[in-house]
């Protein structure tokens, strides 16, 4: 499952940049969200996969019943779910207000005076 | 005072100055004070922690008590101290601008976030562990983020917009490197991948993930060619939040590629330094002709944190203790003087009316003070002698010819003759003129707190360069310790 | 302790002066009280001189740099030359700018810049001097700028900073190989045997380039004339005095440590003559007063650059008798200048004429001080020029004889040319003509005693050294032996009888008088403008186009990566992330790919699911679909977590999924489509390729790591010690709450702070949303 997993973890990178490189926020966002379940996916394999209990401790039991699943990984991507969803939530927030407010969702719309590079630069002092 | 306790208050200090500000929402005279002293205990903290750690000691408390690597250690060396006494400096000093700054109705926000930015930029320096040091990334994009977006305009949207897909797509870099570390060495603990990448004996591998840490670090450190999302979005923001993601934020990114390319990816140097050094310099150089391309305050100062981060990449990529200390001594140095600037810009365009260098003048005659204070940084970022400037560009330089990177040397010391001749741009083009308005010279006067900001941001940088023999001393340790860090992983692993 | 005295009384007094001048009577003494101070502090430097003081303080002893200063001959002769012609600039400045507002800072930034100058000349290491030649640039910078609401004085002052800034990089280059090659950054303690042996060349090449753009030598010098923008005192003290000899100082405190090569000589020489002439008759160009004696002063920094490369004791006796007498009469004619402009309103030479009748006083201290300039006997400047011929004609090889006779004796001649149109020319009655409008003027505004008192003293001293130069004997013997690093047993003399040299000085002289009298043509002549085209004009463009040129670059470069575009900001953060990491697995060794395992059908549909979902919500364009595709790939992954023993987990992913659906669904009811859909052309096979790389890079690594053994001793430790120690049965949740709590904190915070953000946004958001949404909303989707 492992190898499986590295080729689709490689196969949503794929599609997860395509996402983010179109022309609008709300596929930035998706792409965003996609890529980042790759990375929890990655992180899963790279504990390394193996088809066994959930590491939970039976009543009366001291030891977890081997084979148990590597918990430290799936503390990792638990955090990792959480702080993802509080940054999209804030992304996805930011999309709207850039649709209300700069009046639209398109990078390439998205340019304003800040990023006007200088056309011609004067020399002297 | 227990180790413990003194390690862990860089975290809770401005944690529970936030909480005091949310639940005190009915007092919003006391905010901003709160968070000043807040900053200032803060700097106590950093001051007392440097005087147990200066020798090269190294403090190490565990959360919990879970000894590492299985619980989270907090470790205090005098790179991180040093990062959190000046981290507590320029916090404290934009705070005190911000007393007067921040419209009312962003207040509440602002005072009750820039705390909690503050608190993970100190986790990421004391943390141990790289998982850790992730969510502490987290945490300070996600404040930067609403810090950002605050204004509510088009263009902080705009900003905000650009600086969130970027570093949210060089976080999840980040954390796939951790994963794939994670896989190859089955520990995040830093101490102990410090002592187990070499045991692998696959330092090509390692570069692999490295590289995922370049990227990523580099893209928050905002260094060639990664950096285009800086100059895009800091100039959008209030002074008082530009000021300090300009001083605070890309540094915590140098700093976690100071730590970990010393720490964990020293072993394939040819591959992961080299590409830093061509890093270095790509960034300088093109970090400063962006500069000196502006025309407009805060982009023209947008563009010189690219610039200077080059310098301290460099040292990085030398790897010589000469280098290192260079590397770490320009970042402090380059934190007060850039936020500084930021500030001293802030009040330039609070009494003339724009940020734009042809809409600005009179300065030179109607603020001598304010002229004379924005020289200070000026002059010390242009690396004029013997301000703190100087000593960084001289300690790298030396590093650089010790090397012979001779290149790399001749590059940084042509930048700083461009990032003197932008600097000049500002005081040529803004303070020296004639106001372009004659009728109305920027004559009112500068608030007291935004003065006192400026003053003791410029008194720092002047104290730095008259203190540069002493600051070299504690940073030459410091850079030892980066660069032999047993002391560091003994005092992980076997505390 | 004294030397530091010496050189930190200036840097406080500096500190002071704006806060004297806020008063009328802090502003009418603070010339003269200025001037004194510097004259004690020469006087100082005198009574030190028999003690030959050296003080050493540690300053960053980790970088081998100490405040190392010394007091030698050279260091006198300098130390000098700064105070006493200090003295009189700065009591002559006090009178010049009387009624100026920002006096207080110009004589902050010339008291500092004479600090800077003392601690330059009494430097015994190589960073101490750096630190006091670049504060002198900087002093010079702020200077020139004074009349700050000048575009050309900004400018000037720009150029000066930068070109000698330049300079300054190179000569930080080349003391750090100096430190390098010998160990130690102490000039006195630099061995010439020891430089040798390293990269003798590199050092002599930096360091000489530093010193050409301070001491403005062809073609580095079009910024001193530029520099006239300064107010006079300025251009009497810095740029004809002190600040622009910086350049030979330094040239000459490392002659023992790098001189006597061949390739010192050939480089010093030859930029020397070049210089030395072309200056004098550039000066034959200018109208300006202020232009004429700057060109005349980049020749005669030409000159000590050519003594400098002569070497020996003839080079270097030449060489300490013109720098001092240069430094009087110039900054004489310089003050002479001013008050001339003072009083008539012009300074250019065409406009001026008869002053000698409204101005006595001036016109003969002008006289005094131009017979020093045009070389005449019983003059420092005769005396200086003697001993240049000397030390000419006894250079060794009679084609490099013949080339320096050359280079000292048309320079000698233009400069005479040129005392003439300065000393003569403004000042000689005319009766035959009417009086010109400038000499009314002068009648009518004749200078205060402040003008023309201290260019007075400076010409007399002038004088006075020229008809019993004795006097110097002792300095020059000491600041000789210096600049050569031997003993040498100077004896200077007012008539060296009917030598060569004599007859030479006769020739210069007269074709200096004989080009005076026809400068009406000369000025204009075809061979003076082929010189100054190549020589003025060339060098010019050049610092203009490549500032042009630096800019265009760096417009360019701008619009190059900061296109605004975030795509474009993604697509390169990606890029180098398939780059470096291409390269980086191109380093690893074949892989040894993990064996395959049989994979139950059900995980295979799971995984099938997974991709064609993410495929589907790639889909353009965004709309209800590719939120569902969205889902179904949120809960593909969580299945997967099921069947892997990490139910938690999987949970959290459902519920997270869920919560993401309903959000998106909030978000994009109301956003318009672009009707746009797909990148087209080259964007779009960058995307692609962009694309591919980073899933290669990606599977490429993961399987790179999966092939190597892996240590689960963590999960372990956690499994067996989460009963015990932590008093949990759920592994994971004994992990978060417990063992890593501290990753949990900062998740917590995390999202209260995201919530924060959103709430902030959605205000602004209702805040915008009465506006009618503009334009219409196509039918598509978002792509």
């Amino acid at each position: 499952m492992e190898v499986v997993l590295a080729y689709v973890v490689g196969a949503l990178v794929t599609l997860a940049v395509l996402l983010l490189l179109r022309r609008s926020l709300v596929s930035v966002v998706v792409g965003l969200l996609v890529l980042g379940n790759a990375v929890n996916l990655l992180i899963m394999t790279m504990g390394r996969l193996t088809r066994a209990a959930p590491p939970l401790v039976e009543a009366g039991a001291v030891l977890p019943e081997e084979p148990f699943a590597n918990p430290l990984p799936q503390a990792f991507v638990l955090t990792a779910i959480v702080i993802n969803f509080g940054l999209l939530a804030f992304s996805l927030v930011l999309t709207a207000s850039a649709r209300a407010i700069a009046g639209t969702v398109d990078p390439h719309e998205l340019v304003g005076p800040e990023d006007t590079p200088p056309a011609r630069v004067g020399g002297a002092a | 005072m227990t180790d413990d306790l003194l390690l862990a208050l860089p975290l809770l200090l401005p944690l529970a100055a936030a909480v005091t500000v949310m639940l005190t929402r009915g007092l919003p005279r006391l905010h901003g004070p709160l968070n000043v002293a807040c900053m200032a205990a803060l700097a106590a903290v950093g001051a007392a922690l440097l005087a147990r750690v200066h020798d090269g000691a190294v403090l190490v408390t565990f959360l919990g008590g879970w000894r590492a690597p299985f619980g989270i250690p907090l470790v205090a060396d005098a790179l991180s101290v040093t990062m959190v006494l000046v981290t507590a400096l320029v916090a404290g000093c934009v705070c005190l601008y911000a007393l007067v700054d921040v419209p009312p109705r962003q207040a509440l926000v602002y005072h009750a976030v820039t705390p909690v930015l503050v608190a993970s930029a100190n986790g990421a320096f004391l943390t141990g562990d790289l998982f850790n040091l992730y969510v502490w990334f987290e945490v300070m994009l996600m404040s930067s983020f609403v810090l950002m977006a605050l204004g509510g305009e088009a263009p902080q949207v705009r900003g905000t917009v650009k600086y969130m897909a970027t570093n949210l797509v060089s976080s999840t870099l980040f954390l796939a490197g951790v994963g794939l570390l994670y896989g190859l060495t089955g520990t995040l603990n830093m101490a102990e991948l410090a002592a187990r990448v070499p045991a692998l004996g696959q330092p090509a591998l390692v570069s692999v993930v490295a590289v995922l840490f370049v990227v990523a670090f580099g893209t928050k450190a905002a260094v060639f060619p990664l950096f285009s999302w800086l100059p895009a979005s800091y100039p959008t923001p209030p002074v008082a939040t530009t000021a300090l993601f300009a001083g605070l934020l890309t540094k915590v990114a140098v700093y976690a590629l100071l730590r970990t390319f010393t720490l964990i990816f020293v072993h394939d140097v040819g591959f992961t330094h080299g590409a830093l050094l061509w890093i270095a310099g790509l960034t300088m150089v093109t970090g400063v002709l962006g500069a000196v391309a502006q025309d407009e305050v805060r982009r023209l100062l947008s563009f010189h944190i690219v610039s200077q981060i080059g310098y301290m990449v460099m040292g990085l990529a030398l790897l010589s203790p000469l280098a290192l200390l260079g590397a770490i001594f320009f970042t402090i140095h380059n934190i007060l003087a850039k936020t500084n600037l930021f500030l001293i810009g802030g009040v330039m365009a609070r009494l003339g009316g724009s940020f734009e260098l042809k809409r600005l003048g009179g300065f030179y005659r109607a603020q001598p003070l304010l002229a004379g204070l924005f020289l200070v940084p000026a002059l010390a970022l242009a690396g004029v002698p013997p301000l703190s400037g100087f000593w960084g560009k001289l300690l790298l330089a030396r590093a650089g010819l010790e090397a012979a990177e001779y290149a790399i040397v001749a590059a940084s010391l042509a930048v700083g003759l461009l990032t003197l001749y932008s600097m000049m741009k500002i005081w040529s083009q803004a303070v020296l003129p004639a106001a372009a308005d004659p009728a109305r010279p920027p004559a009112g006067p500068v608030p007291r707190a935004q003065l006192a900001a400026i003053g003791v941001l410029a008194a720092s940088t002047l104290a730095l360069s008259a203190l540069a023999w002493p600051v070299c001393v504690v940073l030459g340790r410091a850079a030892e310790g980066l660069l032999a860090p047993t002391a560091y992983i003994e005092a992980v692993l076997r505390a | 302790m004294a030397l530091v005295l010496v050189v930190a009384a200036g840097f406080v007094a500096a500190a002071l002066a704006p806060w004297a001048a806020r008063h009328e009577t802090g502003r009418r003494w603070l010339g003269p009280a200025a001037g004194a101070l510097a004259l004690l502090l020469g006087l100082a430097l005198l009574l030190l001189a028999r003690a030959a003081p050296e003080i050493t303080l540690p300053w960053v002893p980790p970088l081998g740099v100490e405040l190392a200063l010394r007091l030698d001959g050279l260091g006198l002769l300098f130390g000098l030359i700064v105070t006493g012609v200090g003295a009189a600039v700065l009591v002559y400045g006090g009178a010049y700018l009387h009624d100026d507002p920002l006096l207080g800072r110009f004589f902050g930034y010339l008291l500092a810049f004479m600090a800077a100058m003392l601690g330059l000349v009494l430097a015994d290491d190589l960073v101490t001097l750096f630190v006091f030649f670049e504060l002198t640039s900087l002093a010079s910078y702020l200077l020139i700028a004074h009349e700050h609401e000048r575009r050309e004085a900004r400018a000037a002052a720009q150029q000066a900073l930068l070109i000698t800034t330049a300079g300054g990089m190179c000569l930080l280059v080349a003391l750090l190989l100096v430190q390098q090659t010998a160990g130690t950054l102490r000039i006195s303690e630099l061995r010439p045997e020891v430089l040798r042996e390293g990269p003798y060349l590199a050092i002599l090449v930096l360091v000489a380039a530093a010193a050409f753009t301070k001491s403005a030598q062809a073609p580095l010098h079009p910024w001193l004339p530029a520099a006239m923008a300064a107010p006079t005192p300025v251009s009497a003290y810095l740029h004809s005095a002190a600040m622009v000899k910086a350049g030979v100082f330094v040239l000459a405190r490392l002659s023992p440590a790098l001189g006597g090569t061949p390739a010192w000589t050939a480089l010093l020489g030859a930029a020397g003559a070049v210089t030395a002439v072309a200056g004098a008759w550039l000066a034959l160009r200018e109208t300006d007063l202020k232009r004429v004696l700057a060109y005349t002063t980049v020749s005669a920094l030409g000159l000590l650059t050519l003594l400098l490369g002569v070497g020996g004791r003839w080079g270097a006796e030449a060489f300490v008798a013109y720098a001092l007498g240069h430094a009087l009469y110039k900054s004489a004619l310089f003050m002479v200048a001013g008050a001339v402009d003072h009083a008539a309103g012009t300074r250019d030479v065409l406009a001026l004429r008869g002053l000698a009748g409204p101005l006595p006083a001036l016109a003969l201290v002008c006289g005094a001080a131009a017979w020093s300039f045009a070389g005449l006997p019983l003059s420092l400047g005769f005396v200086g020029k003697e001993l240049a011929y000397e030390a000419a004609l006894l250079a060794g090889g009679d084609l490099l004889v013949g080339a320096l006779v050359v280079a000292v004796g048309l320079a000698s001649a233009g400069m005479a040319a040129a005392a003439c149109l300065v000393a003569v020319r403004p000042f000689r009655p005319r009766p035959d003509l009417p009086a010109a409008e400038a000499t009314q003027r002068a009648a009518a505004h004749p200078p205060a005693p402040g003008l023309w008192g201290p260019p007075a003293a400076c010409a007399a001293v002038g004088l006075v050294l020229g008809v019993l130069p004795w006097l110097l004997d002792p300095l020059a013997s000491w600041a000789a032996g210096s600049i050569t690093g031997a003993p040498v047993a100077a004896h200077l003399e007012a008539w060296h009888g009917l030598t060569p040299a004599l007859g030479l000085s006769t020739v210069s002289a007269v074709v200096g008088v004989g080009t005076y009298v026809a400068w009406d043509h000369v000025r204009a002549s075809a061979p003076l403008r082929a010189l100054g085209a190549v020589l003025d004009q060339a060098p010019a463009r050049a610092y203009d186009l490549a500032l042009a040129g630096t800019l265009r670059l760096a417009g360019w470069q701008t619009r190059t990566f900061q296109t605004g575009n975030l795509r474009d900001y993604l697509a390169v953060i990606l890029g180098t992330l398939v780059v470096l990491g291409g390269l980086a697995l191109l380093r690893v060794p074949a892989l040894d790919l993990p064996a395959r395992e049989a994979l139950p059908a059900r995980d295979w549909l799971v995984v099938v699911l997974l991709v064609l979902a993410a495929l589907a919500a790639c889909a353009p364009p965004v709309r209800f679909a590719t939120i569902v595709a969205l889902s179904i790939v949120g809960y593909a992954a969580a299945l997967v977590y099921q069947s892997y023993g990490a139910p938690d987990l999987a949970l959290v992913q459902v519920l997270v999924e869920t919560l993401v659906v309903i959000l998106f669904v909030l978000v994009l009811a109301d956003l318009p489509l672009p009707a746009r859909a797909r990148p087209r052309g080259l964007r779009a096979v960058r995307d692609v390729a962009v694309a591919l790389g980073a899933g290669a890079v990606v599977t490429t690594s993961m399987l790179a790591v999966l092939a190597a053994p892996f240590d689960d001793k963590l999960g372990r430790w956690y499994a067996h010690n989460a009963v015990e120690l932590a008093h949990g049965r759920n592994v994971v949740n004994t992990i978060l709450v417990d063992f890593r709590a501290f990753d949990t904190l900062g998740e917590v915070i995390v999202v209260v702070v995201a919530s924060v953000g959103v709430a902030v946004l959605l205000r602004g958001v209702l805040r915008a949303a009465p506006e009618p949404v503009a334009g219409p909303v196509p039918q598509g989707g978002v792509a």
